[in-house]
């Protein structure tokens, strides 16, 4: 699905991502764990295609294709999807308007017929129950005024409506009261088949407690420094993350 | 001051006023840079000084009916002349009165509202005009379809118009107004129109104003709303087309308990010039307006927005909102807000405010990650900043007209 080698980012000059490898077979989940400042969300804009991140060395491949030639909109074309950790606010903008302009991009790209308002319609109605989320909400404009379980759900919701085949998660576990990170992660998991694949940035295990994750690594400084199952993720709860700093102190 | 060439002012109808008129523009003449109220707009090379009154008639027959939007009361305006309509619901008049036909009317069927005193552009409009648009609408009356002036131009290329329209709501009636206002040539014309509207007691309007006269047309207009008590006036303008072009909003609370609410969106492009210039006049107590005005430039296009709320003495228990954003699309662009407030009284709730900026890139690239290229992503950001005003627009025939005019004049603007 998706192999990023040796990945060093530069922003403003500075260094963030020192050399990350990872790949991403479809159909798996992984969790990128990590304290604030390490380079999660970093990894996440890469991906997505924001400016202002320069990538100074190594290669991210996608399906064959060299993501980085890829503009932002092209990668959402070919199936990728950035669940932002602060989704921004658009006034003015409706979010049925955007959703169904998101929609048709996407189906153009890939040769389809654009969708008409009754079908598009239908189709949204039954992904807003997915998500607990009631009709009036895609007239209201987009992010704006959205609490935050609204706004994460919202990501959610076009994570479902657009069906890419690589879905980012950065933080979409921060922030939420229980009985919203259960319809967050309930909506990750109906989403999950053996051909989509998913990188899940967090800071906290708790998601984990509501989804099945078959590779847990840990960003320090700029680095995967550690790669595990579910275990890891366990470990982390229990001891936080400093018994790893001892170890590679150690390791030298 | 300008050099003026001399066109006799009219010697019949509101004869008196004519003369006044006319020798208060002599002595003031046409504004300059050193009028603060004109500082940012130079109407000069626009007023075309060698140009004659428009004489001849055209004939828009052909062009009529695509002007029609469904379920309203269509009026033709051609030029400076009205076309008298056919029939018209009960309780709504529409004549035209020639300038030549000598006391045709009684002055105290009307009330001046426009002051000439003030403006060299109404006081030569008063002076000038050749026809008194008069519309009138009966007690009590509410009409099911909106008034829709048709305003259509078309004229010699370098010619003079002096439109004047005078709207009167008696007692108790409720009106919605259209006006689309639509250049049909490519030529040069210089328009100074004065528009009046006297909302009586308990009487209720709201006007649309569409404006889409070509880019070598040098458009100034004075709308002029006088609320008597508990009367209220929603207008809201749209600002498409035009070379140069002013807008003065003058709105006078004359009686007390009135509520005015002004939306006006200017969308100048390429080397397009639109100021818009809003004065509410708080003289009574108990009177509320609110004002939104929205700008989206882009080329090299220039706008003004001056807004003044002024509350005087002993108009307790006044609420006066003013708001004004402005959207630039391109770094050549520009535009100057003046927001002010002038308060001569102490129980009063007013606030003013203005923002400029560009179009938010961590929004742009919100839409951009979801597949909508950044051309369209900018497109539906633009709509979405030119919502809040359309959305006043509340019929939505002609809600959906002004949606479509802005699509058209946005093809093109965004890069």
């Amino acid at each position: 699905m998706i192999e990023i080698k040796n990945l060093h980012v530069n922003v403003e000059e500075k260094e963030i991502l020192k050399g990350i490898s990872l790949e991403v077979k479809p159909g798996e989940l992984h969790v990128i764990m990590g304290r604030n400042g390490t380079g999660k969300s970093t990894l996440a804009n890469v991906l997505a295609g924001k400016d202002k991140y320069e990538v100074s060395k190594g290669s991210i491949t996608y399906e064959k294709r060299n993501l980085l030639d890829l503009s932002p909109e092209e990668r959402a074309c070919v199936g990728l999807f950035l669940s932002f950790q602060y989704p921004v606010s658009i006034p003015g903008v409706n979010m049925m308007y955007f959703l169904k302009a998101a929609v048709n991009a996407i189906r153009k790209s890939q040769g389809n017929d654009e969708m008409d308002a009754v079908d598009f319609l239908a189709m949204i109605r039954e992904k807003l129950k997915k998500v607990d989320l009631d009709e009036s909400f895609i007239h209201r404009s987009v992010n704006d005024g959205f609490s935050g379980g609204e706004k994460k759900r919202n990501e959610i919701l076009q994570m479902i409506t657009l069906e890419p085949r690589l879905a980012i998660l950065d933080e979409t576990d921060s922030g939420l009261d229980i009985d919203a990170l259960k319809i967050v992660a309930q909506g990750v998991n109906d989403y999950r088949s053996p051909d989509r694949s998913f990188i899940l940035i967090t800071h906290y295990q708790r998601i984990l407690n509501y989804m099945q994750p078959d590779f847990v690594h840990v960003l320090m400084n700029g680095k995967l420094v550690k790669s595990g199952t579910m275990e890891l993720a366990k470990e982390l709860e229990k001891k936080g993350y400093s018994w790893i700093e001892e170890e590679l102190a150690e390791a030298g | 001051m300008t050099v003026i060439k001399t066109i006799p002012y009219r010697s019949t109808f509101l004869a008196q006023e004519a003369a006044d008129a006319w020798k208060y523009f002599q002595e003031a003449g046409y504004p300059d840079s050193k009028n603060e109220n004109w500082r940012f707009s130079n109407p000069t090379p626009w007023l075309n000084l060698n140009g004659e009154r428009i004489s001849s008639d055209n004939d828009f027959e052909e062009e009529l009916s695509s002007y029609i939007i469904p379920n309203s009361i269509p009026i033709i305006i051609t030029n400076e002349k009205l076309v008298v309509p056919q029939s018209l619901p009960e309780g709504i008049q529409v004549i035209n009165i020639d300038a030549t036909s000598k006391g045709k009317m009684s002055k105290d069927s009307f009330v001046d509202v426009a002051d000439y005193h003030t403006s060299s552009f109404v006081a030569e409009n008063t002076a000038l005009f050749q026809n008194y648009i008069f519309i009138h609408i009966a007690e009590d009356i509410k009409p099911e379809h909106p008034i829709h002036l048709i305003h259509l131009v078309k004229a010699e290329s370098g010619c003079r118009l002096f439109p004047r329209i005078h709207v009167n709501i008696a007692k108790g009636a409720e009106i919605e107004i259209w006006k689309t206002e639509i250049g049909l040539d490519n030529a040069s014309h210089f328009i100074n129109l004065v528009t009046e509207v006297v909302i009586c007691e308990n009487a209720h309007l709201k006007w649309t104003n569409s404006q889409e006269m070509n880019h070598n047309t040098g458009h100034i207009s004075s709308f002029n709303i006088s609320l008597k008590k508990d009367a209220s006036a929603k207008y809201n303008s749209f600002e498409f087309g035009g070379g140069f072009v002013r807008n003065d909003i003058h709105t006078h609370f004359d009686e007390p308990n009135g509520d005015c609410e002004i939306n006006s969106l200017f969308i100048p492009n390429g080397k397009q010039h639109i100021d818009i210039s809003t004065m509410v006049h708080h003289k009574n107590p108990l009177c509320s307006s609110r004002q939104l005005v929205k700008g989206i430039l882009s080329g090299n296009s220039t706008a003004v927005f001056r807004g003044l709320a002024n509350v005087y003495k002993d108009a307790g228990k006044t609420d006066a909102q003013q708001n004004n954003k402005n959207l630039i699309l391109s770094p050549s662009a520009r535009v100057n807000s003046i927001p002010q407030l002038e308060i001569y009284e102490d129980d009063v709730k007013c606030s003013h405010g203005s923002t400029t900026g560009q179009i938010e890139e961590e929004a742009l690239f919100y839409l951009q990650s979801r597949g909508i290229n950044r051309t369209d992503a900018m497109g539906l950001m633009v709509r979405g900043f030119a919502n809040e005003v359309v959305d006043k627009v509340e019929n939505q025939d002609m809600n959906g007209y002004i949606q479509n005019s802005l699509i058209k004049k946005m093809e093109g603007m965004i890069q």
